[in-house]
């Protein structure tokens, strides 16, 4: 057959294609129908058994570095034995994450510790990169690409489904009725906000998270603008099941100078509920928050949203918080700063999204921090101000509550699971020039698969925040930051 | 910081800003919340399709400032999420 023939009938197969596709952009949410279906959100989950310890874990972007690093994080909170005969990671409530942070997180949400090596062998291990490009060069994926119905983010799609999640949908974290509550973390390419798969996000869209497969909300979550293409959501509205969140009016009225935050999330929640954004367009969550702690941050804060964790605290059923916080960050050297050449188009690219993604994650990070260590003792100090205004009623409710407060200040350990921490400066290097990629070598992986359980261990909080869920002592010593240099330097 | 007193009706549980899945009170009680402007109900009891029976409004109360409210009868009730 000669090329011209060949050519002839692939443009054939590519037009038939797009007929048979009548043009159609797939479909990747569908609309609330019927509000009695159980819906995943956390107040159906069941509680563990520590009820006044609140645990979160937060995972950030940065593709397999980061996958392998939160599993060596939740290996490692697996290792921590409870006298309930429990693990710490079967105590994590709240499991937020990004991008590379999301494929880890999801997996274990679904299936706990006993997934990770699954998790390990079926997509850690596995070289994603030549995956993901040998089916996008194969002849019958390259005709449906030519097509709407199929776009580049499909390949991760398909490739998370074949490997790992095998087309499930948020339906079955429902039917679980289990913590950790799971919240992916994509972004509103077109707000720059953060965009958390939660079903009270997709009210506001009036869809149904449910009805949505798992793997097209981590792929949303990881897709690295230009490489992959964005996940594109239908908004339902205006919709007669369900009406408009009643958080939305009260923020509404709120002036800017009131509360900065509520009000600009009402601005662009307001757009999804009015209708008025009528596709949302999802990039790699990064974009917005590359730790994953925007979302635990409102929650925290919020009085808008369920679970409303600053009530829970008042109320005295929240005493104690564990806080981990993974960040995978890269900081790979560049040669730009020593060349007078100007940079090349692609270099400029990589450069202006991934200082934009660095410059997210540093400000993030310290939010989350100031939250943690400074904000809950300022607020039982005012709680405490306004019970001693003279003739002030109801004072030991307030004393009461300025109490919690405090208690759950003194009560909060924040670890840093940072390759920042590393001291030995080769050894930070070496881990921060551990490439973004879907395909690692098994040196760097086995060294990330120690120094996520060393980096933890060696945090000056960790052990408060072993006595604070009155962990056993461990089995074996956790692995130390020396040992994981010693594993990643002969290859790195 | 803001501090809310709800007196009337008595006795019943608060809702704040359409959280239904955790009620403060009952009343008279004290609700902190964030500086700004809130919705605040009750609910008619359950079982069954609970309506909005009671409802009442802060708006734009600046940090610090505490005030006292009282919330008024919505007759008939009215579904939670209209």
């Amino acid at each position: 057959m000669s090329i011209l023939t060949r050519s002839m009938t692939w443009l054939a197969a590519l037009s038939l294609l797009s007929a048979t596709a009548g043009c159609a952009y797939p479909v990747r949410n569908e609309a609330i129908v019927d509000t009695s279906r159980p819906t995943y959100q956390w107040s159906t989950l069941s509680p563990d058994v520590l009820p006044d310890t609140l645990v979160i874990v937060t995972a950030s972007g940065g593709g397999t570095r980061a996958t392998a690093l939160t599993m060596s994080v939740l290996r490692a909170m697996d290792k921590v034995r409870l006298p309930s005969g429990r693990s710490l990671a079967d105590e994590i409530d709240i499991l937020s994450s990004v991008s590379g942070g999301s494929v880890a997180a999801a997996y274990f949400a679904l299936h706990g510790s006993a997934g990770l090596p699954t998790l390990e062998k079926n997509f850690v291990r596995q070289d994603g990169m030549r995956a993901l490009i040998a089916q996008g060069l194969n002849p019958f994926s390259l005709a449906l690409l030519a097509t709407p119905s199929k776009e580049r983010i499909d390949l991760l799609v398909d490739y998370l489904d074949r490997q790992l999640f095998n087309n499930v949908t948020f339906e079955t974290l429902a039917a679980q009725k289990r913590r950790p509550y799971l919240i992916l973390n994509a972004a509103d390419m077109v707000e720059g906000t953060t965009f958390p798969f939660t079903q009270y996000t997709m009210t506001l869209l009036c869809s149904d998270l449910t009805t949505m497969k798992v793997s097209t909300a981590v792929a949303a979550s990881a897709a690295f603008p230009v490489a992959l293409s964005p996940i594109t959501l239908k908004n339902y509205r205006p919709c007669e099941a369900v009406g408009k969140p009643l958080w939305l009016k009260a923020a509404q009225s709120t002036s800017w100078y009131l509360d900065p935050p509520r009000v600009a999330w009402q601005r662009t929640a307001s757009a999804y509920a009015d209708g008025q954004k009528r596709f949302i367009h999802l990039l790699d969550g990064g974009i917005a928050d590359n730790l994953g702690v925007s979302e635990p941050y409102r929650l925290l804060t919020t009085d808008d949203v369920s679970p409303n964790f600053t009530q829970y605290i008042s109320d005295g059923k929240i005493r104690k918080i564990v806080f981990v916080m993974i960040n995978a960050r890269s900081f790979a050297p560049s040669d730009l700063d020593n060349s007078q050449a100007t940079p090349g188009v692609l270099s400029m690219l990589t450069a202006s999204i991934g200082s934009s993604i660095d410059r997210a994650t540093f400000s993030t990070a310290e939010r989350i921090r100031s939250l943690l260590t400074e904000r809950f003792r300022g607020m039982a100090d005012d709680i405490e101000r306004e019970a001693n205004r003279p003739g002030r009623p109801m004072r030991d409710v307030l004393l009461k509550q300025a109490a919690n407060f405090r208690t759950v200040a003194t009560n909060t350990q924040f670890i840093t699971v940072d390759f920042d921490a590393i001291a030995d400066r080769n050894c930070r290097n070496a881990f921060h020039s551990i490439q973004t990629s879907w395909a690692l070598s098994d040196n760097q992986l086995d060294g990330l698969d120690a120094m996520g359980e060393a980096l933890l261990a060696q945090d000056p909080a960790f052990p408060a925040a072993m006595r604070a869920v009155n962990a056993l002592p461990p089995a074996q010593p956790l692995k130390t930051v020396d040992q994981a240099c010693a594993i990643l330097r002969p290859a790195g | 910081m803001i501090f809310i007193t709800i007196i009337e009706p008595r006795n019943r549980e608060i809702y704040v800003n359409g959280v239904y899945d955790n009620p403060r009170g009952p009343s008279p009680t004290l609700i902190t919340l964030r500086p700004g402007s809130h919705i605040l109900q009750t609910l008619t009891p359950g079982p069954g399709r609970r309506l909005v029976d009671f409802e009442g409004s802060v708006d734009n109360v600046p940090d610090g400032e505490s005030q006292t409210i009282d919330l008024l009868p919505v007759d008939p009730p009215k579904p939670k999420d209209s």
